[in-house]
């Protein structure tokens, strides 16, 4: 009995002790869970900060002094915030770079050729409620970063204009472009009867690649008026790669003028030609057209692909079956840059490296 | 001093556990509360990126800032499931299309910008009910091809 109760006696306070003993550590599972919990969201929100930041800062790229400031400042301004959205991104870095690894710098020559590829780093200082208490961490640094450039097209899934170019490689008005063409010259997208008559540009005294009076130059997409129609307009057309048979259709009397319908899309339908549009800077990008390049009959391989600039609402008014239909070549065109810049070739889409 | 009887020293004892387990399962719980909250936060985050990266690729049909419902649809289903066609489960339970609001910024006629949030998605967990309303939120600039129709 003697032992019994002395047995109890021991056990009084038992608990309290041992809760006293282990609420250090207790305190610390939950600091943890709540601390690592917040960085882990943390770590999130900067991963989408950067990621959404270098994507605009690299659509603002153009060759040009402005565009890296206009890069530096979209970065800056990105609306996405850290810690649940309250606070806003501080100190961000941006640096550019001529390749997707580099080196980098903040401070491009001028003109900054070539600088297609950008980087943005954030760091955040995010506070340790808990994890504080049992540490000398009153704050963890959690960073990230993201590159983002050009990366060339090769194969596209759908949404080039549905008209192809013939190539000029073989009678170029100028020689340093892949496809023989001149930026600001006019070419055919469109051939007129009997087939093979242009008054576009140069085209009209070049020897013709169409040995057919059928082909007039659109393509890929299936041969109908109303699917020509909304291809035009809407740009709704069917994969592509480069080297393999481009598919040339015949000719389409009528559709010709839906081209009117997408220039009226533009917010600028009429400036000409694409520098003073582009300084202008009230298109939006509607006029500016993905074409692909073929290398003619009989096969039309796809040579590659080309930004071309359509011209004024007007010029393709009232075009009829007989008519040629003309765009400017204004080089490279880039995916996710509605104006892009001239004095680059082929196309690129704008790409999330890391 | 008198020593303590023994069924004094038993309600002790019971007291003693008693207050224990009660503050250990209260502070387990409160944990996992704030654990699980911040799991979901953390899941919803992520699927509105991809939500928001997906609307900025996908070809927009709509003339207008207010997107087609095709392509509404396609991107909340790509935030719900994870896949623009729907089906499976949600990424995080209770989810769905309609806490998923997408923002289309047009500039000069054209889209520029989209941006993904939730909304009105209450975060249920033991003891309380956290609402979001417009967070996670996620922009990015548009890449697409522009078609109206």
């Amino acid at each position: 009995m003697r032992l019994t109760v002395r047995r109890r006696k021991d056990q009084a306070g038992y608990y309290l002790v041992a809760l006293t003993l282990s609420l250090p550590f207790i305190l610390g599972a939950s600091a943890l869970a709540i601390d690592i919990g917040r960085m882990y969201i943390t770590k999130s929100e900067v991963q989408d900060f950067v990621d959404s930041a270098v994507l605009t800062a690299a659509s603002k790229l153009d060759g040009t002094a402005g565009g890296v400031a206009n890069a530096q400042a979209a970065a800056g301004s990105n609306p996405k915030g850290w810690s649940f959205g309250i606070n806003a991104f501080a100190g961000a870095q941006t640096s550019f770079s001529t390749t997707s690894a580099g080196p980098w710098t903040t401070s491009p020559p001028n003109p900054p050729t070539s600088y297609n590829y950008v980087q943005v780093t954030a760091t955040v200082n995010l506070p340790m409620y808990l994890m504080g208490i049992f540490s000398n961490r009153n704050a963890a640094s959690i960073g990230a970063l993201a590159v983002a450039g050009r990366v060339p097209v090769t194969s596209i899934p759908g949404g080039e204009f549905p008209f192809s170019v013939y190539t000029r490689a073989a009678s170029p008005d100028n020689a340093g472009d892949p496809y023989g063409f001149q930026v600001g010259n006019q070419y055919t997208l469109r051939w007129g009867s009997p087939g093979t008559s242009t008054k576009c540009g140069t085209d009209a005294t070049k020897p013709n690649l169409s040995t057919s009076g059928s082909v007039r130059g659109y393509c890929c997409v299936a041969e109908s008026g109303a699917t020509l129609r909304q291809a035009i307009v809407g740009a709704l057309t069917d994969p592509l790669t480069i080297s393999q048979p481009t598919p040339m259709m015949g000719a389409k009397n009528t559709e010709t003028a839906a081209i009117a319908q997408r220039v009226a899309i533009d917010s600028d339908p009429n400036t000409m030609p694409y520098a003073a549009y582009r300084s202008a800077g009230n298109g939006n990008g509607e006029r500016v057209v993905l074409v692909p390049v073929n290398g003619g009959a009989p096969n039309y391989p796809l040579e590659g692909f080309a930004g071309f600039f359509l011209s004024s609402f007007n010029s393709y008014v009232g075009l009829n079956g007989n008519d040629s239909a003309c765009a400017e070549y204004i080089g490279a065109w880039v995916g996710g840059q509605p104006v892009p810049p001239t004095g680059q070739t082929g196309a690129y889409h704008l790409k999330l490296y890391q | 001093m008198m020593p303590m009887r023994p069924t004094a020293l038993r309600g002790s004892v019971m007291i003693e556990f008693t207050l224990t387990v009660t503050f250990l399962v209260l502070l387990l719980l409160g944990a996992w509360q704030f654990g699980y909250a911040f799991f979901v936060y953390a899941e919803l985050d992520q699927a509105v990126r991809a939500g928001a990266r997906y609307a900025s690729l996908r070809t927009y049909d709509s003339g207008t800032a207010t997107p087609s419902a095709a392509f509404l649809t396609a991107v909340q289903n790509e935030v719900v499931y994870g896949n623009s066609a729907g089906g499976g489960n949600p990424i995080v339970p209770s989810l769905t299309a309609a806490n998923v609001t997408l923002s289309v910024t047009f500039t000069n006629a054209a889209p520029t910008a989209v941006a993904v949030a939730i909304t009105n998605f209450p975060i249920s967990a033991l003891f309380t009910s956290v609402t979001l309303s417009n967070k996670p939120a996620c922009q990015f600039p548009y890449q697409g091809v522009f078609g109206p129709p």
